[in-house]
């Protein structure tokens, strides 16, 4: 009898367990928390100027900030900015620290592992720089040129791979110097990102800079959301494609980075 | 306890139990709206009949108009019948809501607000606004448009982008569409700005005035409303809108009713 007793004891908490079931995925709805909690918590560094910084007040600024103002808006929802680092931003996405990450957050395969990326809304990329009257319009007219470059930095592995026969590469140990010997003609051009190329130009307009060509890859960026989420993903690509056609990433992007945004691929 | 009630003891556990799986079920297999479709053999569309040319009733009062034509083009992919379900802008996302549509083909635009209630398709079609004129006038462009006459309705998202766009254009403002209509057929003005359905009206209603679309002002992108959450049925309807568009058909069917070309549509 007792026997009996432990078996029916045993079952109950069978049935128990299966009725409250194991967490599922399909258990989790951050579109629907997030409407119901009226306020979205978007992850973000904000140690990446122009992107996503603090201003002169501590307060959150740059082309992300404004793109996530733009989300929490056409949610309908507030906007919570949750500071991370470069480091913790998967961490903190994956723990529900945060709903979604953001922050010029580039989309890589390997990362794609841990969270699912939205469609890109914006990207970085290497260009090389030089006076206006300089005549480079492709890699083969760097041929016979010097090009000042910043040791260490991803541009210097990109042009390595990217220059032709007889270009030269002439590295200094900051971007200050490479700045400085394109200014006083010891090099023709200078090899940097987009978003820093173009702020130089911006700085100092009676140099008459421009940006004489771009340097694959592209990074892409876009908005990571947890695994599985797919409710929300299918918000989010909606977003991005509503404000990507009628133009609002292009015009954001090239006020704030300087720089023309080119058509975003779709994911 | 007896043998007797200890019996009846395990049987209503037994039931419990089977109740508790029943309740325990995956919902997403049960909800699955592509497996109820097919099953049923019918797939109800819930169109708006009331915005001509995308969709209406023809002299006999059926259903018409290039809705109606990708919406049986649909059916016959799925393999099932189709039952056109009459919608209003206003009820048709809740008639998804309540199952009294499978889709929604309304030239239902996409919009992150809407987005919060529906899954959208990619887009397969473009709404908006464009400027109409006489089939002679050479207008191709916001640029060509220097020098000459255009009304507008004050106020509207058309009139932004004239302002914005048409450096040169002498932009006549009217109160609403019916004064900058007016103004349009009594030869005031050569162009007009205005919404696609009104400017659509306007050819079929004053066949000798020879108007025509010159071109797509502000593009708002229409694609098929589903439930949220069916990720199956919006794989299909993707896979089913990007094999027509790829072949053309879609491109056919918009240029048939709507007068000119498809724009290279988006992919969402």
């Amino acid at each position: 009898m007792r026997k009996m007793t432990r078996l029916l004891a045993l079952l109950a908490g069978v049935i128990g367990l299966t009725i409250a079931g194991p967490p599922t995925a399909s258990a989790q709805n951050t579109l629907d928390e997030i409407i119901k909690r009226g306020k979205i918590l978007v992850g973000m560094d904000l140690a990446a100027p122009p992107f996503a910084y603090q201003d002169e007040k501590q307060q959150p600024a740059g082309s992300e900030v404004e793109v996530a103002k733009m989300l929490a808006k056409d949610l309908g929802v507030e906007l919570e900015i949750v500071q991370t680092s470069a480091a913790n931003r998967i961490p903190y996405l994956v723990t529900g620290r945060v709903d979604v990450m953001m922050g010029a957050f580039s989309i890589f395969p390997d990362r794609a592992k841990a969270i699912w990326f939205s469609s890109p809304y914006g990207s970085v990329t290497s260009v090389v720089l030089a006076p206006q009257t300089t005549n480079i319009k492709n890699y083969q007219d760097l041929v016979g040129k010097k090009i000042s470059v910043s040791r260490g930095t991803y541009t210097e592995q990109v042009l390595m791979a990217a220059l032709p026969q007889g270009a030269q590469i002439v590295r200094f140990d900051d971007d200050s110097q490479a700045t400085a010997a394109m200014a006083s003609g010891q090099v023709d051009a200078y090899g940097v990102g987009n978003v820093p190329g173009s702020a130089l130009v911006k700085r100092f307009p009676e140099r008459k800079y421009e940006i004489k060509i771009s340097i694959p890859p592209r990074n892409w960026y876009s908005i990571g959301v947890r695994r599985n989420d797919s409710d929300l993903l299918q918000w989010i690509n909606t977003f991005v494609f509503f404000h990507r056609e009628n133009g609002d990433f292009a015009r954001l992007y090239e006020q704030i980075i300087g720089d023309k945004l080119p058509p975003p691929p779709v994911l | 306890m007896n043998a007797h009630r200890l019996s009846r003891t395990l049987r209503r556990l037994a039931a419990a139990f089977a109740l508790a799986l029943a309740f325990a079920s995956p919902p997403a297999a049960a909800q699955n709206a592509l497996d109820t479709i097919v099953k049923r053999g019918k797939i109800l569309v819930g169109i708006d009949l009331a915005v001509p040319p995308f969709g209406m009733q023809d002299e006999k009062f059926q259903p018409t108009g290039s809705e109606v034509e990708t919406a049986q083009l649909l059916a016959k992919d799925l393999g099932v019948e189709l039952e056109i379900v009459t919608v209003t802008a206003a009820n048709r996302i809740p008639y998804l809501a309540t199952n009294r549509v499978d889709l929604i083909m309304a030239t239902f635009a996409i919009s992150p607000e809407r987005a919060k209630s529906v899954w959208f398709s990619t887009p397969y079609g473009a709404t908006g606004s464009v400027l109409m004129g006489p089939k002679a006038g050479a207008v191709k462009s916001y640029a060509d448009l220097a020098g000459k006459k255009v009304s507008v309705a004050r106020g509207s998202f058309t009139e932004q982008s004239l302002a914005r766009e048409a450096a040169g254009a002498t932009i006549v403002r009217f109160d609403d569409d019916a004064a900058a209509t007016a103004a349009m057929v009594a030869g005031q003005v050569e162009y007009y700005g205005t919404a696609m359905p009104i400017a659509l009206d306007l050819i079929k209603r004053f066949p000798d005035k020879q108007y025509e679309i010159k071109f797509q002002m502000l593009t708002a992108w229409y694609s098929i409303g589903m439930k949220r959450g069916e990720s199956d049925l919006l794989q299909w309807v993707n896979t089913f809108l990007f094999f027509r568009l790829q072949n053309g058909d879609l491109a056919r069917i918009y240029q048939k009713w709507i007068g000119i070309p498809l724009p290279p549509t988006p992919t969402l």
